[in-house]
């Protein structure tokens, strides 16, 4: 599954980035974002999600949360 | 000796940097306010007299560069070899910092890491082990709160000890293929480990960062899906109500108040003097100065409020509300941060565009970044706001939101033009918390703004009237012009072409065009022009607290109906900005047809949006059309066919890339 | 009186113009704009990261 069906409140491991854009990919891992680190679904506003990484809250939309996969 | 300031976007490198030197560059609760480096001298209480440089970096997450402004940050540390390193890193959230940490350890320069926004921890009751921590990296490390310039002393003490001495870093990458992507992603995912390590040691954490707090409540509302943008149109409302139409007006009368005793007095003293020379003086100089200057406290409450927003983390969510509309026409939320930027003043919203990596669209960005109203419009919607609309406020907040409105539009164009197809795009922005604004902070920006301002008004301000002033005294062949022939004036033998094309608009008159023209050369000439080609010193009336002294008086003096000074108001907003600011264009779209492109767009939009202002409000309120209807109508059909033909052209252009796709697919 | 009013004249706006070349000589784009001096930087070498200064076109290696 990918991050964009998870559920409000629950942490997951990500399991990997589903993307070429290589750059994107880099960067996400400098936040911590990567395979085998938790995510955690904070909240949604507007059309995106709210989601904490490490000790970091960002804001993400949807297709980057497509493109984040997960499992519980 | 040079300290570079290095550490993650947002941890407060900024406002460690004005707590160094003194300073007071613009810093923001969000992150990429920064995108250049600057240095300055630390001061020399905290130095100890010694000549310590301290130079403020982009913020980088790590020391391979994603962005341009962190390429800045990884090519000076690297290359330049400071002195010493201050890492700043942001105390909550640890485990993200390090990472970028260890990586400047590894260059073997003196290094102090300053634990930051320690304050903010307290609070949460996160505790860190500093003494731990040092150990753990091979490196001092002082608590500090920038906002409060707290712990900067120990930290310049601390630096001044370690420079000079060599540095060791506690995780070495080791000789990786650096070419080999597996490789190094492999030996990234051990520094993680390594850092994972020393946040176990060394913090212990009672909330976490993942759990619901007060924060996501505000948030829901805040960024909620529809509430979000009526909730900014308030907020921008309420910034320009306060500043417009209450507290800035009641600061700007007494000001006034004092630029009429002084023009009086100056009046009084060169009373023998030629009838030119008085004037140049009194009228041109000091009038037309301190017609601008009279607008000074509104700028500098505007200012203070916008300072407050920025300061509580408030913009960062109005970005995440924007996206999904940027979205749409091709931008994304990064556009925002150099739009809000763009509200201070144009140029350093052009250059903040430098932060958006996909070059459409940087350079969409920055060609419609201008369309915000910036500082030096403000005394123009001031006063034609003041002058012809009884409630000023809703007037700012509408220019407001009418640029936004038009860059979404203009977006879209440029979208339709180059036809590019909206492409997946990700967006991904750092929530920062929410926390008190500093008052100190709003207080600073504010008097910065103020006295940008009053330089901008003492020099070019003042020149351009002084130029405006001798141009309607004299003809063309030198002699003065008697009074009630100001139309054979050089002024007005120069703007009346102009003002022939701005008939179907509404203001054909050569004094106003005469205003928009030295508009170019910067807004606030708009104010200051038309107090020198009309005569009026006092826009702010002492008595009746009102914006505009006899609102009925200026608007008769400048002969124009409201509907007319809104289409005026507007078409100095919506045009091409100051030259200075196409030149900040220039340098971030580095091509000459989309600097070109741009300014025709703008150039486009201001006529246009005149004339329909113009027309169809003349239309309302006599029920027939306005002067020159025919003209502009060919104008702006023309103006239509030819965007229409743009497209059609960009169409044909996405249909190729989809069909070239197809083919390099099979 | 026309001449002390004409070298006050003089004298206001000749140092309003001295400012703006003395600015615009240190590389202030746009005077009076509070972040019109933050680009200090100049076309030094072909790694930095000047972009600001119009017609200067050293823009930082970019990662393409």
């Amino acid at each position: 599954m990918t991050l964009a069906n998870g559920t409000i409140g629950t942490t997951y491991t990500i399991t990997g980035i589903q993307t070429d854009d290589e750059e994107l990919n880099d960067f996400l891992f400098t936040l911590g974002c990567y395979s085998g680190e938790k995510i955690t679904i904070v909240s949604m506003v507007s059309e995106s999600y709210v989601v904490s990484i490490r000790d970091g809250r960002y804001n993400i939309d949807v297709n980057l949360a497509d493109a984040i996969a997960v499992e519980a | 000796m040079r300290i570079a300031l290095a550490g993650n976007p947002n941890s407060g490198k900024t406002t460690l940097y004005n707590a160094l030197t003194g300073k007071n560059e613009h810093a923001g609760n969000w992150a990429g306010v920064t995108v250049d480096k600057r240095e300055a001298l630390i001061k020399k209480n905290l130095s100890s007299d010694k000549e310590l440089l301290a130079v403020d970096l982009p913020g980088a997450y790590s020391m391979s560069p994603f962005t341009s402004e962190e390429s800045i940050t990884s090519s000076y540390v690297k290359q330049e070899k400071p002195d010493a390193i201050i890492n700043i890193v942001d105390a909550t959230n640890l485990s993200r910092s390090l990472f970028f940490t260890t990586q400047l350890l590894e260059l073997g320069v003196p290094m102090v890491v300053a634990l930051n926004k320690a304050d903010i921890n307290d609070k949460k009751e996160t505790k860190i082990d500093t003494a731990k921590l040092a150990e753990e990296l091979g490196c001092p490390v002082v608590e500090t709160s920038a906002i409060s310039a707290k712990g900067m002393d120990v930290l310049v003490a601390k630096v001044a000890e370690v420079v000079g001495k060599e540095q060791f870093a506690p995780f070495v990458q080791g000789n990786i293929d650096l070419h080999s992507k597996e490789a190094v992603n492999t030996a990234d995912r051990k520094r993680f480990d390594f850092v994972n390590g020393i946040v176990s040691k060394v913090e212990t954490r009672k909330v976490l960062t993942s759990e619901k707090n007060k924060q996501d409540k505000l948030d829901a509302v805040l960024a909620h899906k529809w509430l979000g943008i009526p909730i900014f149109a308030v907020v921008m409302w309420a910034v320009f109500s306060i500043s417009q139409a209450h507290l800035g007006p009641m600061i700007a009368d007494v000001l006034v108040g004092w630029i009429e005793g002084f023009a009086e007095m100056v009046a009084g003293s060169v009373e023998d003097a030629s009838p030119f020379m008085q004037s140049l003086l009194v009228d041109g100089i000091i009038g037309g100065v301190g017609a601008v200057v009279g607008f000074l406290p509104l700028v500098m409450v505007m200012y203070f409020l916008i300072a407050l927003l920025e300061d509580c983390g408030y913009m960062a969510r109005v970005a995440v509300v924007m996206d999904r509309f940027f979205k749409k026409v091709g931008l994304s939320g990064k556009s925002i941060i150099p739009m809000v930027i763009g509200t201070g003043c144009a140029i350093p919203g052009v250059m903040a565009s430098r932060t958006i990596r996909n070059e459409r669209e940087r350079r969409t960005t920055a060609m419609l970044t201008p369309f915000m109203p910036c500082g030096a419009k403000l005394p123009v919607i001031a006063l034609f706001a003041g002058a012809f609309f009884s409630d000023a406020s809703w007037v700012g907040t509408l220019m407001y939101f009418a640029g936004i409105l038009f860059i979404i539009l203009g977006a879209l164009l440029t979208l339709k033009i180059t036809g590019t197809k909206v492409r997946k795009s990700f967006f991904i922005m750092e929530l920062p918390e929410y926390k008190m604004p500093s008052l100190k902070v709003a207080f600073l920006s504010m008097m910065d703004r103020a006295k940008a301002f009053i330089i901008k008004a003492g020099t070019i301000i003042l020149v351009c009237n002084a130029v405006v002033q001798i141009m309607q005294s004299f003809d063309w062949s030198f002699q003065l012009v008697e009074e009630g022939m100001e139309s054979t004036s050089i002024l007005a033998s120069i703007a009346s072409p102009f003002a022939l094309l701005f008939i179907p608009l509404g203001f054909g008159i050569w004094q106003l065009a005469a205003a928009a023209i030295t508009g170019f050369i910067a807004k606030e000439n708009v104010v200051g022009t038309l107090a020198v080609v009309f005569s009026i010193t006092n826009f702010i009336d002492v008595e009746e607290l009102e914006l505009v002294a006899g609102a009925t008086e200026v608007a008769g003096i400048m002969g124009m109906t409201s509907v007319a000074a809104l289409a005026y108001l507007m078409f100095n907003l919506f045009t091409p900005p100051c030259f200075a600011a196409i030149g900040a264009m220039n340098s971030e779209m580095q091509s000459k047809k989309w600097l070109w492109g741009g300014i025709a767009l703008q150039f486009g939009t201001g006529y246009a949006v005149a004339f329909l202002v113009y027309q169809i409000g003349t239309l309302m309120t006599t029920g027939t059309v306005g002067d020159g209807f025919i003209g502009g109508l060919i104008a702006v059909v023309a103006m239509v066919a030819i965007v229409i033909g743009l497209i059609a052209k960009g169409e044909a252009k996405a249909d190729e890339y989809a069909l070239n796709g197809k083919v390099a697919a099979k | 009186m026309d001449f002390i009013v004409g070298l006050i004249i003089v004298l206001v706006v000749g140092s309003a113009i001295g400012y703006i070349v003395k600015a615009k000589r240190n590389g202030v784009k746009c005077i009076g704009c509070s972040a019109g001096s933050t680009c200090s930087g100049h076309c030094s070498s072909e790694e930095s990261s000047c972009s600001c200064g119009s017609g200067c076109h050293c823009h930082d290696n970019e990662t393409k």
